[in-house]
């Protein structure tokens, strides 16, 4: 969805100048120095992959004004057929290039998101989300039934080492898996851009907007959804085959309602406003499901709160926040905001820690004996009685008072900004 | 030789048991200006809705140049030359001003669903877009969200939307609606210009408008045409000034029926 | 042979007024505040849920009644407290807002009761046979789930028939911006609206949720077969709920009982190296959880707005 700006500025779609492009060539090329264990390697691999993923998603979304629930189908499928392909040429002795497999993923992304849009395109807004949701399931079911293909429950699998590999002995090692990721995630990017630069991406742009008056500019909106339906299921594809190739392996999961809810997180989260927006939202989900799994049995459940946070709070995604922010380091007016922001500062994290305290000693609650297992936890190095009622309330009052004090601070900093967007007008020689 | 542009043969149009639109008949001829007045509730952006494809009529035809559009969709029409304004302004809001002027002329200039060309690189699409920025005065309003305009520079834009295709037929539902003197003056300066050597139908309530315009007007009452003929003998038509205007001959209201 | 007939109908029946309880409720919301309550299923599970533990802790009688209206409580409170800031945001932000309270439910509900299913029981009181047909008993607990329905429907239908407040919220069904214009207070009706639509949904799941079973994954598997009942019905239509609720509850049954393969149905008999094989050679009755999105399908196809929809503008 677009960003309501508060300001007139002038590109809604990306981020100004070519400073973002440059810090992300800079991570995607540093990073694997400063990580380089193979755990960490593994991470920003998957944080490619979703990277493309999101951003076929937000084609959809963000740029098309079509909320889907079932996009994982062409993610999967892409991600089935690049297996089969990858075990197929193996066997039969093809020398496809292995680090080029992505792209039948791609293709069959393509043909199933062409015969589905144009099936699902034909009607727009809930409609659609509630269609896709159907169809989504339905795939996921005929996964499972169609066993010889699909492989049933525990998936299909193969060996990316094997087969012929045109760069060196590629994705034999983590590093050389990292490449390939980054390589195709770069690719993608850059294609995906472009798009939203053409005419086709400029239409849709339009159609999400006001879908009545593109007919009456001489478009038909379901032509123009069915054909971005259909590059965003080639973009799928593509993240579903690097998925395959990059974990050996694809289970019907892959297909399901659960990560085509996970893309549409990350995207919301993220901002489907702004063209990077779907990249840090990819990285930030993807790296809250990794660290925070390792911590806490409650980490699904941060994920969900941050989400219906984010909702309510910051509809324009983490990327809007910092481009609201541009314009007020421009025009050096930062400084009215700091101390807002410090007040602030206290009250935020102190709610954010009581919540998560609460959150884990609930999570000390077993539910299949319905009682607290154990008699107390260690929550930041302290030993916490969970059976207290005492506990319990005294974190209440704490969440209460944060509250409280929480939109205390609020007010500051709506004055601060207030007063912010008073300077920027008065130097940009506006009226007030 | 005059070629009739727009023809409407016994239009009726109901929505359930009330019929909105009750055989309308009218001829339009190639280059006229023609305006469409009468009070509210008379159905006139229904008539619109109905010739532009936005519902289909319940009865009759409409031919636009000789060819029957009675049953085709909204961007069938578009394509084959006639576009409208809306009363309510309807425009791209999160694009900039130049981008809504952009896409509207993207079709007529052939750029179908192209997703492998950069739009910057189409010359001529720039080239159009920057001149339809000029015909109406908003350039300095280039690069702003079409959401944040003022008023009258939406009401600018959605003129300007509605000829970027270079239709030939253009419909303008109540242009000048809400508009201050001024803004009115500038609005009717406007119409003037893009609508040179175009076929002009319009709605509008503004009788000074109306009168200073319309080559010729019809006058629309509970859905029927009572009358189309020359601005001087509407305003000397007793039926007209008994339905419509409500005043004697010498005593002529600016604004007719409420905006 | 009839009394196969008979009991899927009565099956389908009961099936079918269940998923009408939840979409009705989805609905009733959709058609007063336009959203889509994507956490109408999860409302059904925490009825079922609420259910359980309260017949634990007492007996049927007072979980059928408690339950409930704990569900609406919890859903005017989620209006109040929190979907009520989104409204101004469009449907769009309403449906992510419900998308995202769906999937806390469902850590809620896997956090307090565990990720596999519990043992929410048919009430001994209702655990007898009603009557027979050729052989075949048909427990009482079904008749009484398919009088509940009834029963709640006659109540609706009164309430919103013949109180003011019902009245109210018809005139909104048709002109929601009427109703605020005219001095309603429009907060307390939303915050009504969505806690009936969940207490309806709640409603569902004590009844049904011993019957079907109560684990986490409840509202996952049932939430998308509610979103195609309001589809195929159409969006907003009480009727068209019904009618597709009806359809789908008798066709699925229908199709249970049937043990052929989908190919010998069509007359193909078992098919061997043809692509979509498996599928065909699947007995109907495995398929029968999968046939409400065919019928969309074709329905998509066939008539897009739904059996009983407007055409969109």
């Amino acid at each position: 969805m677009a960003t309501a700006s508060a300001h007139r500025t002038r590109p809604r779609v990306g981020l100004q100048g070519l400073w973002p492009w440059a810090l992300l060539a800079v991570l995607f090329l540093g990073l694997p120095w400063v990580f380089h264990s193979n755990a960490s390697l593994t991470v920003l691999s998957l944080i490619g992959i979703n990277i493309v993923f999101a951003l076929s998603y937000n084609m959809l979304f963000g740029q098309t004004g079509l909320l889907s629930f079932g996009h994982a189908v062409y993610y999967g499928l892409g991600a089935y057929f690049t297996m089969h392909a990858l075990n197929g040429f193996v066997a039969a002795g093809i020398a496809y290039p292995v680090e080029f497999l992505p792209l039948v993923g791609g293709a069959v992304g393509l043909a199933f998101g062409a015969v589905l849009g144009f099936l699902t395109t034909r009607r727009a807004g809930i409609t659609f989300a509630l269609i896709s949701l159907g169809i989504g399931v339905l795939v996921a079911s005929l996964a499972i039934i169609l066993r010889h293909f699909f492989g049933g429950d525990g998936g299909l699998s193969g060996d990316p080492t094997q087969g012929t590999h045109w760069f060196g002995d590629t994705l034999a090692h983590q590093i050389q898996v990292y490449y390939f990721v980054a390589a195709w995630c770069a690719v993608c990017i850059v294609a995906v851009y472009f798009y939203t630069k053409t005419p086709l991406g400029h239409i849709a742009n339009a159609v999400r907007d006001n879908p009545e008056r593109a007919e009456f500019i001489g478009y038909n909106p379901h032509q123009v959804r069915f054909r971005v339906h259909t590059l965003a299921g080639l973009f799928a594809g593509i993240a579903g085959g690097m998925a395959a190739l990059t974990n050996g392996i694809v289970t019907p999961d892959a297909l399901g309602f659960v990560t085509s809810g996970e893309v549409l997180m990350m995207v919301y989260i993220g901002g489907a406003g702004i063209f990077f927006g779907p990249i840090i939202g990819a990285a930030i989900i993807t790296f809250m499901q990794v660290l925070l799994s390792n911590y806490t049995n409650a980490w699904q459940l941060y994920i969900g709160l941050f989400f219906v946070a984010v909702v309510m709070y910051v509809p324009g995604g983490v990327a809007n926040l910092f481009k609201i922010h541009m314009p007020v380091v421009r025009y050096r007016q930062l400084g009215r905001l700091l101390p807002a922001y410090a007040l602030m500062l206290t009250p935020a994290s102190v709610f954010i820690l009581d919540l998560v305290f609460m959150v884990q000693m609930a999570y000390q609650f077993h539910s299949s004996s319905q009682i607290f297992l154990n008699q107390s936890f260690s929550f930041l190095g302290i030993g916490v009685e969970v059976h207290s009622g005492l506990t319990w309330a005294l974190a209440l009052l704490i969440l209460a008072a944060a509250i409280g004090a929480g939109s205390l601070a609020a007010r500051y900093v709506n004055r601060a900004w207030d007063d912010v967007a008073a300077h920027i007008k008065a130097a940009r020689g506006e009226a007030p | 030789m005059t070629t009739t542009a727009l023809q409407l043969q016994d239009v009726r149009k109901h929505f359930g048991p009330a019929e909105i639109i009750r055989g309308v008949d009218l001829e339009v001829s190639s280059g006229e200006r023609h305006a469409i007045i009468g009070p509210n509730g008379a159905g006139k952006s229904t008539l619109f809705n109905l010739i532009s494809g936005r519902f289909h009529p319940s009865a009759g035809h409409i031919r636009l140049k000789g060819d029957e559009i009675t049953r085709r969709s909204a961007f069938a029409i578009a394509r084959s030359g006639l576009s409208r304004s809306f009363q309510v302004t309807n425009i791209f809001h999160n694009l900039t001003v130049f981008e809504n002027l952009r896409c509207a002329v993207l079709w007529s200039l052939g750029y179908r669903y192209n997703f492998w060309r950069r739009i910057k690189a189409l010359k001529d699409v720039q080239a159009r877009a920057t001149e339809l920025l000029e015909l109406t005065h908003l350039g300095p309003r280039r690069d702003l969200l079409a959401g944040e305009l003022p008023y009258a520079d939406q009401r600018a834009l959605e003129i300007g939307i509605t000829i970027a295709g270079g239709a030939d037929v253009i419909l303008l539902d109540e242009p000048t609606a809400g508009m201050s003197v001024e803004e009115t003056e500038r609005a009717v300066a406007l119409i003037q210009r893009v609508s040179e050597g175009k076929t002009l139908l319009m709605v509008e309530h503004d009788m000074e408008v109306v009168f200073g315009l319309a080559d010729r007007i019809s006058v629309l009452v509970y859905g029927q045409i009572i009358a189309t003929d020359t601005p001087e003998a509407i305003r000397s038509n007793s039926e007209v000034q008994k339905a419509y205007l409500g005043e004697t001959p010498d005593q002529e209201p600016r604004h007719a029926g409420s905006q | 042979m009839l009394d196969n007939l008979i009991f899927t109908v009565l099956n389908g029946t009961m099936y079918g007024l269940l998923l009408f309880l939840i979409s009705s409720g989805l609905t009733l919301i959709f058609s007063i505040m336009g959203v889509l309550n994507f956490a109408q299923a999860s409302f059904y599970m925490l009825g079922a849920y609420f259910g359980f533990q309260l017949m634990g802790w007492s007996n049927y009688w007072v979980a059928l009644i408690v339950a409930p209206i704990l569900a609406g409580l919890l859903g005017a409170g989620v209006e109040r407290f929190g979907l009520s800031k989104v409204h101004s945001r469009g449907h769009v932000a309403e449906l992510l807002f419900t998308f995202g309270l769906s999937y806390l439910i469902l850590e809620g509900v896997k956090l307090g009761w565990g990720v596999s299913s519990v043992n929410y029981a048919v009430p001994s009181a209702l655990d007898f046979s009603l009557f027979s047909v050729g052989g075949l008993s048909y427990p009482a607990y079904r008749i009484f789930m398919m009088g509940v329905s009834v029963l709640v429907f006659v109540f609706l239908y009164l309430f919103l028939k013949k109180t003011r407040l019902g009245i109210i919220i018809q005139a909104a069904l048709t002109h929601r911006d009427m109703v605020g214009m005219l001095g309603h207070n429009i907060p307390r009706i939303f915050m009504l609206v969505f806690g009936i639509g969940c207490a309806l949904a709640g409603i569902a799941g004590v009844i049904g949720g011993n019957i079907l079973v109560t684990e986490p994954s409840m509202a996952l598997s049932l939430g998308p077969i509610i979103f195609v009942v309001v589809v195929v019905g159409g969006m907003g239509s009480l009727g068209g709920a019904l009618i597709a609720s009806l359809l789908i509850g008798i066709l699925q049954n229908y199709m249970t009982n049937i043990d052929a393969t989908l190919g010998s149905v069509i007359g193909l008999g078992h098919v061997q190296h043809v692509p979509l094989a498996e599928l065909l050679n699947q007995p109907v009755s495995q398929l029968a959880a999968i046939m409400p999105y065919f019928l969309m399908i074709v329905l998509l196809l066939v008539r897009p707005q739904g059996l009983m929809g407007t055409v969109e503008a």
